[in-house]
C-alpha cells in the first residue's frame, strides 16, 4: 500500500516537474531565422556571421580588368567567357584625360593645360574640355562657360587631392559574362588574376542571388558604354 | 396508415433492424456479419427511443455496441484466419433449431397478445416522464433490489475469475 | 447560502445574451409548421393540401439545422489544427506556419485544399464497402456528441434528459468505426492500430463512466443543463470543488478523455514510430481529412465535456457577472483544457501498453470507485449544497494538496532504485 501511494506521488510529481520544464520553454524566445525575410543576423542567437574569404559569387571590377583571359583559361567547368577587340593600329578611343580628385569629394574630368603636368600644391590648376563631373552644386557652378561644349575651370592646388591620368583606350572587352550557374566555387580564376580585379564576394549579396530562371544566372561585367567617349559620366554615376 | 414524420422515422427504423438482421444470418463473411449487427442494435435502440424508453436506448447502445460487439469483433479478428464460412447443419440439428425458433416466435406472440393496453404511446402526444429516475427507484430501492445485486455478485465473481485466469505465474521462492 | 447567493446575484446582466441572440430550436420548428399552415396549404389544390404532411417543415428546419451544424463545426478542428501546430511550435521554440497568410492562418486551409486533390486510394485486396464506410461512422459520431453539448444557456441544439449517458454511448461507437477502418484496410499497421484503439478505448472508458457518475450522484440528474445550473453560483459551486472527491475525479476524467481521443502521450494506436499511422495508414485525401477532422472535433467535444460537468459550463466565475461565463467564457475554458492537452503532449513520451493498462486498472479504477464511495457519503452528510460544505470541502482540497506536497517531497527525497515495472 505504502509502495502504491508512493508510485501516484512519484507520477503526479515527475508529470508536474516536466510540465514545469515545458511551459518555461515556452515563454522563450523562438529560435526560428525565417531567413528570406530577416536578415539582421547579429539579432539571432546560435547565427554567425560570413566569414572572410568566404566563396561566393564572382565579381569583376571591370576598370582594373585588363583581359589577359587567365581565368577563362584556368576554369575548370568553363564558367567565364571573354572576348575583346584591339583597335587597328593608330586608333584608339580618347584621347589622354586627366582626372582631378578634389578634396571635397569632387571629380572632374578633363586635360589639364599646359605641357607640365606634374602638380604641385602652390600651382593652380586649370582644366579645359571637361567632360564630366560629379560633385557639389557649387563646383558645377564654377565651370565655364556653363552648359557649353568645351568647359574650362580652375582650381587652385589647395583644393586639388590629387590627379590621375587616364590613358587613351586601345584594346577593350566586348564580354565578360560569368555562368553562376556552372560555377564549382573553386576560387582558382581569383588566384591567378594579376590585377586581382576578379574576386568572390564574402558578403550577403555573394551568397543572395537565387533567379526563377536559369539565363539570369549569367552576369555580364563588360561595361561597353565606358569606352564610348560621351558616356563617361555614366561610369561615374555607376560607380 | 397516416403519413406522419414519426411513423416515417418509427418504420425506418424496423425496416433498418429487419434488414440488417437478416443479413447477419444469411451473409457469409462473418466480419460483415458483425458490422451488420451494430445497425441491428441501432435500429433497436432507436426503437426504445420510440417507446420513451431513453436510458434503456443509451445503454443498448452503450453496452451493445460499444462493449459485446467490440469484443466479438476481438474474438473474430484474433482467432480465426477464414472469414469467408459455409455453415453446414445436420438434420436433426436443422429440426432442433427451429423448434427452438418456433417456440420463441409463440412466446413473443404469447406477450404481445397478452399485453394489456396496448397503444401508440405518441397518439395523444402527451409525453411520458424520463424513465432514469423510475428505473434507479425499481432497481436500488424497489422490487429488483435483490435480483440487482445477485448479478452484480455474478459479475464480480465473473471479473474476478478473469482476473485469475490472466494472471501471471507467480514463482515460488 | 441563500442569503450568500441573493447578495452576490443581484444585478445581473448577461453580456453574452446580447452578443448572441436566442437560438432556440423549436421556436424554429413552431414557425416551419406555421409557415406551412397558414402560407403554402391555402395556396395548394383542395385534394393535395389534406394530405400534405405539415411535418415536413419540420423535417426541413432539421435539416437546414444540420446543415448548420456540419457546417459549422468542421470549422473548429480547422482552427485547432492551427493552434496545435502553433503551440508545439511554441513549446520548441519555433514559429510554426508563417507563409501561408498572415502569420501563416490559412495554413489548414491550404492544407484541406490540397487533401481534397489527392488521390483517393482504395485497397485492392481490403473490404471496399466497410474502408469507405469507416469515415463516416467515426465523423458522425464525434459529431452527434455535439449535438448534446449546452455551449451556453441558449446555444444548445438539444436538451436530453439523459444527455451525458447519450454522449457516452455516442462516444463508444467511435470504437466500432476504428475497428472497421483498420480491418478493412488489409494493413497490419492498421489492424493493430484499431485492436490497440479498441483496448484502450474500452479500458478507459470505465474511469470515464465512473468519474462521471460522481457528479450524477450530486447533481442527480443525468441532462447537461442542469448539471450547468447546478453551477450557477460562482467558482466555488462548480462542480470540481464541491466535493473533494470531484477534485480528484476532475483529473481522472480528464486524463481518460486523453486516452480515449488517442492523444500523446496515449497515442499508442496512431503512434508513428511503431506502427506508422496506426488505424487510418490506408488512408489519404479527403477521407484522411475525415479522420483528422473527427479526431480534433473530438478533442475539443472532451474538453467541452470536462467543463461542462466540473468547470461550471457556461455560468462565470461570480454569479451574475459574466466573468468566464457565457458562450465566450466557455469556449474560452474548453480551449484551456484543449491548451493543457498540448502542454501534456509536449511533455510526456508515449507510453508502454502495459503501463497504459497499468494505469487504468490499477490507479484510476480503484481510485474513481474510491471517488463514488466518498462522494456518496459526502452526500450523506451533507444533504445541500451549502456555503459550509463548500468551505470544507475547499478546505480539505487545499490542505491536501499542502499536505500532498510536503509528503511528496519527503517521499521522493528516498528514491528507490528504479525497477521494471
Amino acid at each position: 500500500m505504502d509502495k502504491y501511494i508512493r508510485n501516484i506521488y512519484r507520477g503526479v510529481y515527475t508529470v508536474l516537474v516536466g510540465m514545469r520544464v515545458t511551459i518555461r520553454q515556452f515563454f522563450e524566445p523562438n529560435v526560428t531565422h525565417q531567413y528570406p525575410y530577416e536578415h539582421d543576423y547579429e539579432k539571432k542567437r546560435n547565427v554567425r556571421e560570413i566569414p572572410k574569404g568566404y566563396r561566393g559569387q564572382l565579381y569583376n571590377r571591370i576598370e582594373d580588368c585588363i583581359g589577359c583571359k587567365k581565368c577563362e583559361m584556368i576554369c575548370p567547368v568553363d564558367c567565364i567567357t571573354i572576348t575583346g577587340t584591339k583597335l587597328p593600329r593608330g586608333e584608339q578611343l580618347w584621347d589622354s584625360m586627366n582626372v582631378v580628385h578634389l578634396k571635397d569629394g569632387t571629380e572632374v574630368i578633363g586635360i589639364i593645360e599646359g605641357d607640365d603636368k606634374k602638380i604641385k600644391s602652390e600651382d593652380s590648376i586649370t582644366l579645359t574640355n571637361i567632360t564630366s563631373r560629379l560633385g557639389s552644386q557649387e563646383v558645377i557652378d564654377r565651370l565655364e562657360p556653363s552648359g557649353a561644349e568645351s568647359r574650362t575651370a580652375t582650381f587652385s592646388g589647395d583644393e586639388v587631392s590629387r590627379v590621375v591620368t587616364r590613358n587613351p583606350v586601345v584594346f577593350y572587352l566586348d564580354q565578360f559574362d560569368i555562368d553562376m550557374s556552372l560555377c564549382m566555387y573553386c576560387g582558382l580564376c581569383t588566384e591567378v588574376c594579376p590585377t586581382e580585379c576578379l574576386v568572390m564576394k564574402d558578403s550577403l549579396e555573394g551568397i543572395e542571388y537565387s533567379k526563377f530562371d536559369r539565363s539570369d544566372l549569367i552576369f555580364n561585367f563588360d561595361k561597353q558604354e565606358m569606352y564610348s567617349k560621351g558616356g563617361t559620366e555614366d561610369v561615374e554615376a555607376a560607380d | 396508415m397516416e403519413f406522419t414524420l414519426t411513423n416515417f422515422i418509427f418504420y425506418g427504423f424496423a425496416l433498418m433492424t429487419i434488414a440488417s438482421a437478416l443479413v447477419v444470418v444469411t451473409v457469409r463473411n462473418i466480419v460483415h456479419a458483425a458490422f451488420s449487427l451494430m445497425v441491428t442494435l441501432f435500429g433497436v435502440a432507436g426503437l426504445y427511443v420510440f417507446l420513451q424508453a431513453d436510458f434503456l436506448a443509451a445503454t443498448q447502445v452503450i453496452v451493445y455496441v460499444g462493449g459485446i460487439l467490440v469484443l466479438i469483433l476481438f474474438g473474430v479478428m484474433m482467432t480465426s484466419g477464414r472469414l469467408e464460412m459455409r455453415i453446414h447443419i445436420e438434420r436433426g440439428q436443422l429440426l432442433l433449431g427451429g423448434l427452438i425458433s418456433l417456440m420463441l416466435l409463440m412466446l413473443l406472440l404469447t406477450v404481445i397478445a397478452n399485453t394489456p393496453a396496448w397503444k401508440n404511446l405518441t397518439d395523444d402526444g402527451t409525453e411520458l416522464p424520463p424513465t432514469t429516475e423510475r428505473i434507479g427507484e425499481l432497481i436500488l430501492n424497489g422490487p429488483f433490489l435483490l435480483p440487482f445485486e445477485v448479478v452484480s455478485v455474478l459479475l464480480l465473481v465473473a471479473l474476478i475469475g478473469a482476473a485469475l485466469i490472466s494472471r501471471k505465474e507467480v514463482r515460488d521462492e | 447560502m441563500s442569503d450568500f447567493r441573493a447578495m452576490l446575484a443581484s444585478p445581473h446582466f448577461n453580456v453574452s445574451e446580447s452578443f448572441f441572440p436566442n437560438i432556440n430550436l423549436q421556436d424554429g420548428l413552431n414557425w416551419a409548421e406555421e409557415f406551412i399552415q397558414n402560407v403554402v396549404l391555402p395556396r395548394l389544390p383542395e385534394a393535395v393540401a389534406s394530405h400534405f404532411p405539415v411535418e415536413l417543415g419540420t423535417v426541413l428546419v432539421m435539416f437546414a439545422c444540420a446543415g448548420i451544424f456540419v457546417g459549422v463545426f468542421p470549422l473548429l478542428p480547422l482552427v485547432l489544427v492551427l493552434a496545435e501546430r502553433k503551440v508545439s511550435a511554441r513549446f520548441q521554440n519555433r514559429t510554426g506556419p508563417m507563409r501561408v497568410g498572415p502569420w501563416g492562418v490559412l495554413q489548414t486551409l491550404a492544407d484541406g485544399v490540397k487533401l481534397l486533390f489527392k488521390e483517393d486510394y482504395i485497397p485492392p485486396q481490403g473490404d471496399r464497402f466497410l474502408f469507405l464506410l469507416a469515415p463516416y461512422v467515426i465523423f458522425a459520431c464525434s459529431f452527434a456528441v455535439f449535438a448534446a453539448i449546452p455551449f451556453s444557456q441558449s446555444i444548445l441544439v438539444s436538451d436530453f434528459n439523459i444527455g451525458i449517458f447519450y454522449i457516452m454511448a455516442i462516444s463508444s461507437v467511435i470504437v466500432m468505426g476504428v475497428i472497421m477502418a483498420g480491418w478493412s484496410s488489409n494493413s497490419k499497421w492498421s489492424l493493430l492500430g484499431s485492436l490497440r484503439s479498441a483496448a484502450q478505448i474500452v479500458s478507459y472508458e470505465i474511469p470515464l463512466g465512473l468519474s462521471i457518475l460522481t457528479i450524477v450522484m450530486l447533481v442527480e440528474s443525468l441532462s447537461m443543463s442542469e448539471i450547468v445550473a447546478s453551477q450557477s453560483n460562482g467558482i466555488f459551486s462548480w462542480l470540481i470543488f464541491r466535493t473533494p472527491f470531484t477534485f480528484i475525479a476532475f483529473f481522472i476524467f480528464f486524463i481518460s478523455s486523453i486516452a480515449e481521443v488517442n492523444r500523446t502521450p496515449f497515442d499508442l494506436p496512431e503512434a508513428e514510430s511503431e506502427i506508422v499511422a496506426g488505424f487510418h495508414t490506408e488512408y489519404s485525401g479527403m477521407r484522411f481529412a475525415l479522420f483528422f477532422i473527427a479526431e480534433y472535433a473530438n478533442m475539443f467535444a472532451v474538453s467541452a465535456i470536462a467543463v461542462t460537468l466540473f468547470l461550471g459550463g457556461w455560468e462565470g466565475v461570480l454569479p451574475g457577472y459574466d466573468i468566464l461565463g457565457g458562450f465566450p467564457g466557455f469556449v474560452i475554458k474548453s480551449l484551456g483544457l484543449v491548451f493543457l492537452m498540448m502542454w501534456l503532449r509536449w511533455t510526456l513520451p508515449r507510453l508502454r501498453v502495459d503501463q497504459l493498462m497499468n494505469l487504468c486498472w490499477k490507479y484510476f479504477i480503484p481510485i474513481a470507485f474510491f471517488n463514488i464511495l466518498g462522494t456518496g457519503i459526502w452526500g450523506l452528510i451533507f444533504p445541500e449544497d451549502t456555503l459550509i460544505s463548500t468551505s470544507i470541502s475547499c478546505a480539505i482540497i487545499y490542505i491536501g494538496l499542502i499536505a500532498a506536497y510536503k509528503v511528496a517531497g519527503r517521499t521522493l527525497a528516498q528514491r528507490p532504485a528504479p525497477q521494471p515495472s
